[in-house]
């Protein structure tokens, strides 16, 4: 059920601009984006849409570093 | 219609000061960006002195798709679907870097940037980007490989031939700037006090790169040493010394170096759903913003120029769950 939920919650902001802008005007607080998911009738927890990777976090340092490098070549060979 | 280059380009936008790219030479890229694909890294390279506007971009290869008939070198094409096939192992990765400034009308060819697979054969990556190459021009080629001094190794060569030469590029990587004159001088004597002199603006990079152009008739007068860091520039103040030396050579304008601190971060489409390019990207990945690295181009016949190479890209495939 949350599943579907989700899918349906991702694919009404796919399609509506207004309601992105709502997202927005939320910030960053996904548990207040949850909320207000639920009180627009989308009936699903963050727990649940963490679970199914709906919603992606920022990546750790460790990672971001081998962004970078990826141009300029991962090995450090100097420092 | 297909998530393109130009949907990052636009997205990362209002972190990139108009003090690096103007608002002319801004939808000049995009131009370019709309004609290839969003699945992927790309990087911006910026002039870093007062007065120089024109910014180039940069793709690293993920997919075809989209962008191998758009190019109209065969030979272009061709070496694209033998790399893409895995018919050419030692080549780790390919960017393909395109000057803005031959781009009127359309997307030029590119210049080719195939990195060296750590481990292989440098040799077999030279015969497959340069099949016929001129007997003079490789054994230039390999006695500059065979001087490079462990644990440096070739990285990079460039196929320059988009910007009509027959000149290869070779990008070292790991021979420290303070190290670099010393193995000029055995190969290219003319490069090597052009680069003793801007060797100490790079010094104590922990990526450096050193790159030459090796032509028909020799080594020719341009020299770029390159200087990264590992950790990005919260976490690394060695990144700030490095811009305030350039600035304080008159290679990079102030207000430059204070909007190049001002780029790197990242996005989720949680953090900025009004400006996402949802329709083509889903709501899935992050947005990264990062600093590559820094280059100073030194020549023989005019003075060193400074470079930095800002990346940009989707990171994180699309989940076939929920998108």
């Amino acid at each position: 059920m949350s599943r579907s939920e989700i899918e349906r919650f991702l694919s009404d902001l796919q399609k509506e601009a207004g309601l992105r802008q709502e997202l927005a005007d939320l910030g960053q607080d996904m548990e207040a984006c949850v909320r207000w998911a639920n009180a627009k009738g989308y009936a699903f927890s963050l727990d649940e849409a963490r679970e199914t990777g709906a919603f992606d976090s920022d990546l750790s340092e460790d990672d971001l570093e081998q962004v970078a490098g990826g141009w300029c070549g991962n090995e450090t060979t100097i420092g | 219609m297909s998530l393109t280059c130009a949907d990052w380009l636009s997205f990362v936008r209002p972190w990139l000061s108009e003090a690096l790219v103007g608002r002319r030479e801004f939808e000049n890229l995009r131009e370019v960006a709309r004609r290839l694909p969003g699945n992927g890294l790309a990087a911006l390279e910026i002039r870093l002195a007062s007065g120089m506007e024109a910014a180039d971009l940069s793709l690293k290869v993920a997919t075809l798709r989209g962008l191998i008939d758009t190019f109209s070198s065969s030979q272009l094409r061709q070496l694209l679907r033998l790399w893409s096939a895995g018919g050419l192992p030692s080549i780790a990765s390919i960017w393909l870097e395109f000057d803005l400034d031959r781009a009127a009308g359309g997307l030029p060819d590119p210049v080719v940037c195939a990195e060296v697979q750590r481990g292989a054969d440098p040799v077999q990556v030279l015969d497959s980007l340069f099949q016929t190459l001129d007997g003079f021009q490789r054994n230039q080629v390999l006695r500059c490989l065979g001087e490079i001094p462990p644990p440096a190794r070739l990285l990079y060569l460039f196929d320059l031939r988009a910007r009509g030469t027959e000149a290869i590029r070779l990008e070292i990587l790991g021979l420290a700037p303070e190290a670099a004159p010393a193995y000029l001088a055995r190969v290219a004597p003319h490069l090597a006090p052009v680069v003793a002199a801007v060797a100490p603006l790079v010094a104590g990079a922990q990526r450096p790169h050193l790159s030459f152009d090796i032509g028909p008739s020799g080594i020719g007068p341009r020299a770029g040493l390159e200087a990264s860091f590992v950790k990005w520039p919260h976490r690394e103040p060695r990144w700030r010394e490095l811009f305030d030396r350039l600035v304080e050579r008159g290679l990079c304008a102030p207000e430059k170096r204070d909007a190049v601190f001002a780029w790197p971060g990242q996005e989720t489409f949680w953090a900025a759903p009004a400006r996402w390019p949802i329709q083509r990207a889903g709501t899935r990945g992050v947005c990264v913003r990062a600093l590559s690295h820094v280059k100073v181009v030194a020549r023989v016949d005019r003075p060193p120029e400074a470079k930095v190479y800002l990346l940009f890209g989707w990171i994180g495939a699309p989940s076939p769950e929920l998108w």
